[in-house]
């Protein structure tokens, strides 16, 4: 339903119970005989929830942060039992999910913003990673706990969509043997979420270094999508036959279809 | 020995009031005042740390929705610590009953026996607000900021306006064009996902 402006200001003054005795019975009048309308105030109900839900989130965040700074744990000592399942920490989820979301900013934006046929095959083609394999990517085990934290933290803004803070995070981390790889991976995927192709590129191009051939795979995926949003096919080209002929790499039919667009 | 904030709350009414008022305090008093137990009772329940964390921030963000919707109402004599406590238990055994971990391993003795349904419930609002999440990270810039500022900060009309320089009348106008924009994108992630 698409609202006029009037409609959508009664909407936010009932939901936020701004309307007088009056004006309210009266909307809930409208409410009981129109369906239409009924459902669009669950919408809109659901849209604020989600909202409120983000805002509280950050406020724990915070309340988080500064319980870890100012105390002890009460002698928690782990007992020896078997861990059933440990669950991947909230943080690492929500990373996940905003990288999703990172890429559905880019096929949105670029899917508005262009009808060029290189665009059209990147949009077509710019599938976001699993959240589960982006966890598996998070390098584990030597990884010293301020390195991590400070990754958590550029992840974090990840899910809010400051992408020009998660830039300047990831640039100014220092070099680390067991994240390199994964930061120039990331950093990548940053500059081509913030519609930066042109400085995609030298990341992705380094990430390619990494030992963990699934991260190679991917770097390898993105560089040939930047190459192709940056307008450089023929750069683009030979990447993109060397994977769209590698029966076992994973964007070999994403890699055809952009060939059949674009070559 | 701990440090703790100072006991700021000097009934559980009061606390709850701060609670349904948003005071960002009483967050931070509940954090403190629950997490070492929980932690403590999720390492004898099979859990880690990392998932206790995750139980617990996935158990008080749905608690606070609760007390801001109402669905959750104080009740005399009953401590807000302890409904956070069992409801982020609840939250641990629900992710232990989960077929994922299931398949894993054995369950531990009785938590099969325990009705998490409720929980399970509140827990499905995470789909909208994951939906929510990724539909203001398709917005393009101006209008992303404009609605975190106002729906996620809480920030007033009239601050952002300051912000923005522009009159408050025009900020309202871009809000209604703004949440307009989040809406299609909002419907368009709800379908795919099937809300």
């Amino acid at each position: 339903m698409k609202l006029s402006e009037d409609q959508y200001e009664i909407i936010e003054a009932y939901l936020t119970n701004e309307l007088s005795a009056a004006d309210r019975a009266s909307f809930e009048d409208d409410l009981r005989d129109d369906a239409e309308l009924r459902e669009e105030v669950d919408r809109q109900r659901d849209i604020r929830l989600g909202l409120r839900a983000l805002g509280i989130e950050r406020a724990l965040e915070r309340a988080r942060t500064q319980y870890k700074a100012t105390a002890v744990p009460d002698n928690v000592t782990p007992v020896n039992q078997t861990i059933v399942r440990p669950l991947v920490n909230w943080r690492y989820w929500a990373a996940a999910a905003s990288v999703v979301v990172v890429l559905g900013v880019g096929y949105y934006t670029y899917q508005q913003t262009t009808d060029r046929q290189d665009d059209v095959a990147y949009a077509e083609t710019f599938k976001p990673d699993p959240t589960d394999q982006l966890m598996k990517d998070f390098p584990s085990g030597k990884v010293s706990p301020e390195t991590r934290t400070q990754f958590l933290d550029a992840l974090t803004n990840y899910k809010a969509g400051k992408y020009d803070n998660v830039i300047e995070q990831l640039r100014t981390l220092p070099a680390d043997k067991q994240t390199i790889h994964y930061k120039n991976y990331f950093l990548g995927l940053s500059y081509l979420a913030n519609k930066q192709p042109a400085e995609a590129i030298p990341s992705l191009s380094k990430a390619r270094a990494t030992p963990s051939e699934k991260l190679r795979q991917k770097a390898e995926w993105f560089l040939a999508l930047a190459y192709v949003k940056n307008g450089q096919t023929k750069k683009a080209l030979p990447m993109l036959k060397q994977i769209s002929t590698d029966k076992a790499h994973p964007f070999q039919s994403l890699a055809q279809r952009v060939l059949q667009k674009i070559d | 020995m701990p440090t703790r904030p100072l006991p700021i709350y000097s009934t559980d009414r009061d606390l709850y009031d701060a609670l349904s008022r948003r005071d960002e305090r009483a967050y931070q008093f509940l954090y403190a005042e629950s997490y070492p137990s929980f932690l403590y009772w999720v390492l004898r329940n099979s859990g880690s740390e990392m998932d206790a964390e995750d139980a617990f921030q996935k158990g008080l963000l749905n608690f606070l929705l609760n007390v801001e919707t109402g669905k959750y109402q104080y009740q005399a004599g009953t401590r807000v610590t302890t409904v956070l406590f069992e409801y982020c238990k609840f939250v641990w055994f629900t992710e232990l009953k989960s077929a994922r971990l299931r398949t894993r391993t054995s369950m531990p003795d009785g938590i099969d026996t325990v009705d998490t349904a409720d929980v399970v419930k509140d827990l499905e609002r995470m789909d909208v607000v994951n939906a929510v999440r990724q539909s203001l990270g398709q917005l393009k810039d101006e209008c992303r900021k404009l609605l975190d500022w106002f729906y996620v900060e809480e920030i007033s009309l009239r601050e952002i306006a300051e912000r923005l320089g522009m009159k408050e009348s025009s900020v309202k106008s871009k809000r209604y064009d703004c949440a307009e924009k989040l809406k299609a994108f909002y419907q368009q992630t709800a379908k795919q996902q099937g809300l």
